[in-house]
């Protein structure tokens, strides 16, 4: 039987429990984080656009932003019965999609992204067991909450299991 | 509430689909001079979205697509995103080369045309808005991506979502029967460049 897949748009994020596969497409810049509890099988993952929620004006959708995304879906995770000491990190994406354009820092706004990130779960001490970060390509992540296993795949750089 | 800021009233919509339609007009003239065959061109239309959504309208967040982008300078800065789907991009290239090549990858060459075609579609897109608007409008050099939509997008749009929730797409799509070559124009104008056109034109 096919697993229940739970879509994760841009700027978006969502928390399951096993049989469901998390997914979220086309992520370049943006970072696509993923936390698991492997006891109960509880997974989420967030799809951020932006590092830091306190310098945009608008700040009605907190799951943009790394600094309130990882909070948010820490938090909505623990109301499920996870347990923080427990959870493991992955992240994935922090493209840089024009390779040619030096980084600037218009440009680089996915290193940003990745440094944030890792900052915010540096604070939550939340470990993280795996990155696929960086390069000039975008991933499509799929996050299965069986395993705990993120499938990454990308157009010209070929799949990885994370 | 912001939402209210910018949304387009009727005439607004009419005018601003008006001037698409003339400048992609020009730009299909210019686009079927260069291919020596006929383009035909849908009705222009314009999409004010949430930025996240973009990805869905451009054909969905993994689909693979080849785009040229180029960033628009002078008094309405914004981005133009053209984009066509990976056989169409194969086709466009075939016809450009003068070559008949099956596989999947893109030469230098190709990627070069393309752009080629890009600068041609966009130059005459701008020129066209320029005279409408008496904007300067600038282009900048050409860049080429072969990836998924949503990466593009979201490369794009990383920058707009920090000053604004919305994105304003005008969609141009163009067709050359013969081998079937689809592609989509896109113009993306910064927020502000949005008034700076309206008002160019008085709507």
């Amino acid at each position: 039987m096919e697993v229940h897949e739970i879509h994760v748009g841009m700027a978006d994020m969502k928390v399951a429990r096993s049989p469901a596969i998390l997914t979220s497409l086309g992520i370049g810049s943006c970072v696509g984080i993923v936390l698991y509890y492997p006891r109960l099988k509880i997974g989420g993952m967030a799809h951020i656009m932006l590092p830091d929620i306190e310098v945009v004006r608008n700040k009605s959708n907190r799951a943009k932003f790394a600094n309130t995304a990882v909070p948010d879906l820490l938090r909505e995770m623990e109301q499920m019965g996870a347990e923080k000491l427990m959870i493991k990190a992955k992240i994935m994406g922090g493209a840089h999609m024009f390779c040619f354009a030096k980084s600037s820092t218009v440009f680089n706004i996915g290193e940003r992204n990745v440094e944030k990130v890792k900052q915010i779960l540096q604070e939550l001490r939340i470990k993280i067991v795996a990155e696929d970060t960086g390069g000039c390509y975008g991933r499509s992540l799929f996050f299965d909450l069986d395993t705990g296993l993120v499938r990454v795949r990308t157009i010209a750089h070929g799949e990885k299991i994370l | 509430m912001l939402e209210e800021d910018i949304k387009l009233n009727d005439k607004q919509q009419d005018v601003l689909k008006e001037i698409a339609n003339i400048c992609a007009g020009n730009a299909a003239t210019a686009f079927s001079q260069l291919l020596n065959k006929k383009i035909e061109m849908n009705v222009p239309r314009v999409h004010l979205l949430r930025v996240e959504k973009v990805p869905e309208v451009v054909g969905g967040a993994d689909t693979l697509v080849v785009s040229v982008v180029f960033q628009v300078f002078g008094d309405a800065p914004g981005v133009i995103l053209l984009l066509f789907p990976q056989k169409d991009a194969r086709s466009l290239a075939a016809m450009l080369t003068e070559t008949t090549v099956d596989s999947n990858i893109f030469t230098e060459m190709d990627q070069s045309a393309i752009k080629e075609a890009g600068s041609i579609l966009t130059g005459a897109y701008l020129n066209t808005l320029s005279s409408f608007t008496r904007l300067g409008l600038i282009p900048s050099t050409p860049s080429i991506v072969i990836d998924m939509a949503g990466a593009l997008v979201d490369y794009i749009l990383i920058e707009l979502a920090t000053v604004t929730e919305y994105a304003l797409l005008i969609d141009s799509e163009f067709i050359e029967e013969d081998r079937s070559v689809r592609g989509h124009f896109f113009l993306l104008p910064n927020p502000g460049s949005l008034t700076a056109i309206l008002k160019a034109i008085g709507a």
